[in-house]
């Protein structure tokens, strides 16, 4: 029998810290093709902690220039636009979960899987001529479900960690067979609470088993990189496991060998210093 | 185990060896790999605002290297252990497997 329905999932979803109001508008502004950056940058100036996490970032040797970057306008310009608006979403939506409790789930060490995700979809998203910026939250959200199930439902929860540890069945399967819904699911409910684009959603819900048409979208995107970073052992902690593809992937993405071989070289290459951007902030809440 | 250690600007030393292409923040070619240093060319890549250079680890021995390419692989035996035989798997292994040892070589 299951233990949760899903009214209670989506209570719980409910009652989630709400994300900054020009955060959802930065989301918002995703599928618009009139985006007015100048009025985006005066709001997130208002916003002090949002305009010091984008300076940070503008100011961090990755991004680095010679100068300090000082105003979000100046950041903006050194990042990119699309850039630091998937930048100012994801620290934004991390902090949502700072400080939740959840049981057996290592939150730093999900948010590492995430953020090596993120990073991974966004170089393959550049060799497969997807929106790099989608597919970095894609990536950073994927998995996003667990922890609205982790941190909403702990006890559940960690039913599930043990009953897989068990019967040696993935999370997934746990989650399904255990709660009677599963982390795809929740984390589709979520996104489209919080009305990220289609394609976004569609990957954090299909990002297991894409298929058809999926597969050379942001869905198949995310199946991919999901495999790419277990492979690369980045914050999948000690019982990591590489996920079976579906054969098609590589061919509906259009990725050779050697654009692989990139993508694995740029994501462990950002992976510490991503990480410690967007995670640090988070720990000092 | 690292085939490369990497060194702030002013700890290098003439004579080190660059590991790979040394590039700008912009993609530009400054110096290509193993690149021997010079007193000339630190000081040139101080100017080109340069604060770390990534230099091969001349105290990592063959044998070293070549346990550290065992394990490697042994990991990735163990990560990929429920596979399968699918194509898109085994591509991935294999652009793994090359990624590490190139990093070992």
């Amino acid at each position: 029998m299951s233990e949760l329905d899903i009214v209670q999932v989506i209570r719980r979803i409910r009652d989630l810290p709400p994300l900054p109001s020009i955060v959802l508008d930065l989301i918002a502004s995703f599928e618009r093709e009139d985006v007015d950056v100048a009025v985006l940058a005066e709001k997130i100036s208002r916003d002090p902690a949002l305009a010091a996490k984008m300076l940070r970032m503008a100011n961090s040797s990755f991004y680095g220039l010679p100068s300090k970057v000082g105003t979000v306008h100046q950041a903006i310009t050194v990042l990119g636009f699309d850039s630091a608006r998937a930048l100012a979403v994801a620290g934004s939506v991390m902090a949502v979960f700072d400080g939740a409790q959840c049981g057996d789930i290592d939150i730093a060490q999900f948010w590492r899987h995430s953020i090596a995700a993120a990073l991974c979809a966004r170089g393959l998203a550049r060799h497969a001529g997807l929106a790099q910026d989608h597919a970095f939250l894609a990536g950073l959200l994927h998995d996003v479900g667990r922890l609205v199930l982790a941190t909403g439902f702990p006890e559940q929860y960690a039913r599930v960690v043990a009953d897989c540890a068990l019967a040696g069945t993935t999370l997934s399967e746990g989650e399904m067979r255990i709660l009677g819904v599963d982390h795809q699911h929740v984390g589709l409910l979520l996104a489209a609470a919080w009305k990220f684009p289609l394609p976004i959603q569609r990957a954090i819900s299909q990002h297991h088993a894409p298929a058809g048409l999926d597969l050379a979208e942001l869905a198949g995107l995310i199946h991919a990189a999901n495999a790419v970073v277990q492979a690369l052992d980045l914050g999948c902690g000690e019982h990591a496991a590489v996920p079976r593809l579906q054969d098609a992937t590589w061919t509906r993405l259009d990725i050779t060998f050697e654009q692989l071989l990139v993508a694995c070289r740029d994501t462990e290459a950002q992976f510490e210093e991503t990480c410690q951007l967007l995670m640090r902030e988070n720990h000092h809440a | 185990m690292k085939r490369y250690r990497i060194v702030d600007i002013d700890a290098t030393q003439e004579g080190m060896r660059l590991y790979g292409d040394l590039r700008d923040r912009a993609g530009n070619l400054l110096l290509p790999q193993s690149t021997v240093l010079t007193s000339a060319t630190i000081d040139a890549l101080r100017r080109r605002g340069a604060e770390v250079v990534t230099v091969v680890d001349d105290t990592v021995t063959e044998q070293q290297l070549a346990a550290a390419r065992t394990q490697a692989l042994d990991r990735i035996m163990h990560l990929f252990r429920d596979v399968g035989t699918g194509s898109a798997n085994a591509l991935l292994r294999s652009v793994v497997e090359a990624y590490r040892i190139e990093a070992l070589a």
